[in-house]
C-alpha cells in the first residue's frame, strides 16, 4: 500500500467523523477575529487614553467649536486678542483646569456655605489666562455641557438655610456675579446679577450656574439643590 | 443562505448556486486547497475546478452537510493537482509533510492501487478513529484530512506543538496496528 492510497481513503471518511474537527477548526477562527478585535479595541483604548493625557498636561484641545446650547452666556472671549487662547472640552476640563504648573493656571474654586454644610464645586465653564515669564500671554477656554443636562454629574448641595454663601479660593474677589437657575426639567434659565457673593436657594428642586468674572477671567460653577419650603421663612 | 437553499438552488439547476457557494465557502476551501497545493494560483484553480464539481454533482447528489461535501471534492481535486505537478513542488505543502509521516503506516511497496479497496480502507479507519479520544481524532482529521499545519492542529486541540506531534505520532502506530490486526496489506 502506498501513502497517497493512505490519504486517498482518509479522504473518504464520512462527514459524521469530519463533522467534530470542523467545529474544532471554526472555534479556533473566531477566537482568532476575537483576539483581533480585542487588539484593535485595545489600541483604540490606548490612544484615546493618550490623547486625554495628552490634552490634560497641555490644557488645549483641538476642539473648533462647543456644542450648540453648551456654553455659558457670560464666557465671553474677553482676553487680550494676541494672547494664545486654547479650548477645553469635555468631562476632563475639571481636572484639566488644576493639574497644569502651580501659579500660571489655577481656576479658582468655588465654595458654598450653607449654615453648617458647605460644598466645593470646580468649574466646568470658563476663560482663564494668564502671564507669562516672557511678557506673553496665554489662555484656556473650557465648555462644559449646558447645566440642565449635566444630570448627576452635578454637584449637590443639601441646604440647611435658604442663604448661601460664595467664597473662592482667590485673593482677589471676583468683580461680576451672575446667577443662572432651571427649575427641574426646564431649560429657560432664570438670570439675576448677584450685587454681593451671597443668595437665596429658591424652593423646591432647581440646577443653579453661579457665574464670577474677574477682569479678563471668568469661571461659571454648577450644582443642584432642593430647598425644602421652611428654609425660606 | 442556509446549506439548504444553496443545495436547492444546485438542484433547480439555477447558477446562483456557485455564487453563493463562493461567498460563503471560498475562504474555507481555500485554505484546504492551499494546505495541499502550497501554492495561491493553484489554489484558486482547484477551488474553481470544485464549484465546477459541485455544479456537475449536485444533482444527483443532495449532501446533508455541503461544507464537507465541497472540502471532499476541494480535497480530492486538489490531491490530483498535486500529484500532476512536477515534484520539485512537493517538499512545500502540509501534503508532502503528512505523506512523509503517514509513511510510518505503510510499507510503499508494490500493491496496486486496483488491489486497495479504498471503501473498505476508509470504512475501517473510520472504525479505529471512533475508538480513539476526540483529541486524537480531531488531531488526525485535522491532520490528514484537512492537511493543517501542525501548528494548526496544536492550537484547535488546546495543545502545544510537540505534545500534538507526539499524540499524532501515537496515533499513527497505532492505526498500522489496527490495521495489519484487520487484515490489511501493508
Amino acid at each position: 500500500m502506498t501513502v497517497d492510497q493512505l490519504l486517498d481513503a482518509i479522504g473518504l471518511l464520512p462527514p459524521d467523523l469530519l463533522a467534530e474537527t470542523e467545529r474544532a477548526r471554526a472555534q479556533k477562527s473566531r477566537k482568532v477575529i476575537h483576539f483581533r478585535r480585542y487588539i484593535a479595541l485595545a489600541a483604540s483604548v490606548a490612544l484615546f487614553l493618550w490623547g486625554a493625557w495628552f490634552l490634560s498636561l497641555t490644557g488645549q484641545g483641538s476642539s473648533k467649536e462647543a456644542a450648540a446650547g453648551t456654553s455659558s452666556p457670560a464666557l465671553a472671549d474677553n482676553a487680550p486678542a494676541d494672547w494664545d487662547m486654547g479650548v477645553v472640552t469635555g468631562s476632563s476640563l475639571r481636572e484639566s483646569s488644576r493639574s497644569t504648573t502651580p501659579g500660571s493656571f489655577q481656576v479658582p474654586i468655588l465654595e458654598l456655605q450653607c449654615g453648617t454644610q458647605s460644598l466645593q464645586i470646580p468649574s466646568d465653564n470658563y476663560t482663564w489666562s494668564w502671564s507669562l515669564e516672557d511678557g506673553t500671554g496665554q489662555g484656556v477656554t473650557a465648555t462644559g455641557p449646558y447645566p440642565p443636562d449635566m444630570g448627576e454629574d452635578l454637584p449637590v448641595l443639601a441646604p440647611e438655610d435658604a442663604a448661601v454663601q460664595l467664597v473662592w479660593d482667590l485673593e482677589t474677589p471676583p468683580t461680576a456675579l451672575t446667577l443662572r437657575r432651571w427649575a427641574a426639567g426646564s431649560r429657560e434659565p432664570i438670570q439675576e446679577a448677584l450685587s454681593a457673593p451671597t443668595f437665596q436657594l429658591t424652593s423646591g428642586e432647581w440646577v443653579y450656574e453661579i457665574t464670577a468674572c474677574w477682569d479678563h477671567n471668568t469661571a461659571s460653577y454648577c450644582f443642584r439643590a432642593d430647598c425644602p419650603e421652611p428654609f425660606l421663612g | 443562505m442556509e446549506d439548504s437553499q444553496i443545495v436547492d438552488l444546485y438542484w433547480s439547476r439555477d447558477e446562483a448556486a456557485i455564487s453563493e457557494t463562493q461567498e460563503k465557502y471560498d475562504r474555507y476551501l481555500t485554505k484546504i486547497a492551499y494546505n495541499i497545493l502550497a501554492n495561491s494560483e493553484d489554489s484558486r484553480e482547484s477551488v474553481n475546478d470544485t464549484y465546477l464539481a459541485a455544479w456537475n454533482s449536485i444533482p444527483p447528489n443532495r449532501p446533508s452537510v455541503l461544507s464537507t461535501y465541497l472540502a471532499k471534492l476541494t480535497r480530492r481535486i486538489s490531491i490530483d493537482c498535486f500529484r500532476s505537478r512536477n515534484r520539485a513542488k512537493r517538499s512545500a505543502s502540509q501534503y508532502a509533510l503528512s505523506l512523509d509521516e503517514l509513511a510510518e503506516c505503510v510499507s510503499g511497496g508494490n500493491t496496486t492501487e486496483e488491489i486497495v479497496n479504498h471503501r473498505l480502507l476508509a470504512d475501517t479507519i473510520g472504525i479505529f478513529l471512533r475508538l480513539q479520544s476526540p483529541e486524537a481524532r480531531t488531531a488526525f482529521i485535522g491532520r490528514y484530512y484537512y492537511l493543517d499545519s501542525l501548528k494548526e492542529v496544536a492550537a484547535y486541540c488546546g495543545m502545544s506543538e510537540s505534545k500534538a506531534k507526539s499524540l499524532l505520532h501515537r496515533t499513527r502506530l497505532s492505526l498500522k496496528e489496527y490495521l495489519l490486526k484487520e487484515g490489511f496489506d501493508l
